[in-house]
């Protein structure tokens, strides 16, 4: 577990995606090769976070963990959304700070660093991304 | 020697209050009386997600930003709270990676009450000095714990500030730093204990008040200051009577300390109290004005600044949202979610 949250690191704390330096597409997650050109002329490139919510669901039921003692740090029921970057990416994650009757189609959000899991009392905090209303 | 300063701020204050009201009518107590003598309204309570490192994080990507500085230009980072994430993992070493700071940095995270987040600064200031480093942060952060039903609780509250220190486009000149130490039992928790333990009554004359006026009296000293040299005075904001008291006893107005007293809305949030409320008053010096910061720290210590606002203060803060515009966007919560997002009862 600790290896796992360590080499996603760059990822979920700061939306470090990837740039083909041939064609200039966007990724995020980081791509080793472009998807578009075949290029592996890639360079990091840090997203800036703001964003619009293009779909979302709120779940109602049960947290989905992603292993038998990771648990989710969220309110219940919480809302997943894919947000479109302004710079064209699309990413998935959660909505904070957020009740499912304020979120809107279209609704303008950022990126901020919050808790994603804890793995119980004594193990390992991961962090990273989540979206709040802009 | 070359002068120091501020060369970007940025407060971080969570979303969510619970009223005093709220709190006492859960424990079935008298919301007037408690409010009177507290001096405090409601307090700023931290979402479920939230903790002193994410706000740290929120903090200073607005101080970073005001500053255009880029994080891998950072050398120092120092974060002083009462409630690191870790007992025992830096909470430096977080914040540093979500900042992308330079992986040549020297970091610490410190502990000493409310005052940490001021000696941070301290620390960052004389790496400047010295010629060390070029850019450091130093960050007050912190989710204070309070045992239910504790007066303590309609206090204490959530809340970051980070503070970008160079020599380079300052905003702030510090002109002076001293620090008023005793061993004083005003306030403590023992490893592994949840909840602080205080001492009532003594947490006043001997422990508050005897260290922030000796800290001012000192501080004024070596700047050769009178109270109207200020135009602004920031103290530690315990509750909302202190920081008054105090400012009374040495002889400044209600005027100088307005902009940085925030305790009424926001509660009080330990190691980023005194730094939110500076974050306050740079939202509205004046070039050339000087301001006084003095914080506390249970234990006991204070620590004093003194700072003159340059010219290029007001140009830098223009985009950026100001702290007292940052408290309006507020959701209030009722007791039994409060309770359930600070896991108080998990
Ligand atoms: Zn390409």
């Amino acid at each position: 577990m600790p290896a796992n949250i360590w080499r996603r690191m760059p990822s979920f704390y700061s939306l470090a995606g990837s740039e083909c330096m041939k064609c200039s597409s966007l990724y995020f997650p980081a791509s080793k090769v472009c998807k578009k050109c075949g290029s592996q002329e890639i360079s990091e490139r840090v997203f800036e976070g703001a964003g619009e919510v293009v779909t979302y669901t709120v779940v109602r039921q049960g947290f989905n963990d992603d292993s038998e003692n990771e648990k989710l740090v969220c309110n219940s029921p919480y809302i997943i959304s894919i947000v479109k970057l302004m710079e064209g990416p699309m990413v998935t994650a959660q909505m904070a700070d957020c009740e499912p009757e304020e979120m809107k189609i279209g609704a303008r959000v950022k990126a901020v660093f919050r808790k994603i899991s804890e793995e119980g009392e004594e193990g390992l905090i991961r962090y990273g991304y989540k979206f709040v209303l802009a | 020697m070359k002068d120091v300063g501020i060369a970007g701020y940025g407060a971080y204050i969570p979303k969510f209050r619970i009223k005093v009201d709220e709190i006492a009518r859960s424990w079935g107590r008298d919301a007037d009386s408690l409010k009177k003598s507290l001096c405090v309204n409601e307090k700023a309570v931290p979402g479920i997600d939230e903790d002193s490192a994410t706000m740290a994080v929120e903090a200073s990507k607005h101080a970073l930003s005001m500053g255009k500085v880029q994080g891998s230009s950072i050398q120092a980072l120092f974060i002083g709270s009462e409630s690191h994430p870790y007992a025992v993992k830096p909470t430096a070493t977080i914040v540093a990676e979500a900042l992308r700071l330079s992986r040549g940095l020297f970091s610490a995270d410190l502990e000493f009450a409310c005052q940490a987040g001021t000696s941070s600064m301290q620390i960052v200031y004389s790496m400047i000095k010295s010629g060390m480093i070029g850019y450091g942060l130093a960050i007050g952060t912190d989710v204070a714990q309070a045992n239910p039903n504790d007066a303590l609780e309609c206090t204490a509250s959530a809340g970051s500030a980070s503070m970008l220190l160079g020599s380079e486009n300052i905003l702030a000149r510090i002109e002076a730093t001293y620090s008023f130490t005793t061993d004083t039992p005003d306030f403590w928790r023992r490893q592994n204990q949840p909840y602080p333990k205080h001492g009532g009554q003594f947490t006043g004359k001997p422990a508050y008040y005897r260290h922030i006026v000796e800290c001012t009296q000192k501080i004024m000293e070596m700047t050769s200051s009178r109270p109207d040299d200020f135009a602004h005075v920031v103290f530690h904001q315990p509750n909302g009577k202190f920081p008054v008291e105090a400012a009374r006893m040495l002889g400044f107005t209600e005027r100088q300390t307005q902009n940085g007293l925030l305790v009424r809305e926001i509660g009080n949030c330990y190691s980023a109290s005194s730094l939110i409320g500076l974050c306050s008053v740079l939202d509205e010096a004046e070039s050339s004005q000087r301001i006084l910061l003095v914080s506390y720290g249970s234990g006991a210590g204070a620590d004093g600044f003194v700072f003159e606002a340059t010219g290029l203060l007001p140009e830098a803060r223009k985009s950026f949202m100001k702290v007292k515009d940052m408290m309006k966007n507020t959701v209030y919560l009722p007791y039994e979610k409060y309770a359930r997002q600070s896991k108080k009862y998990a």
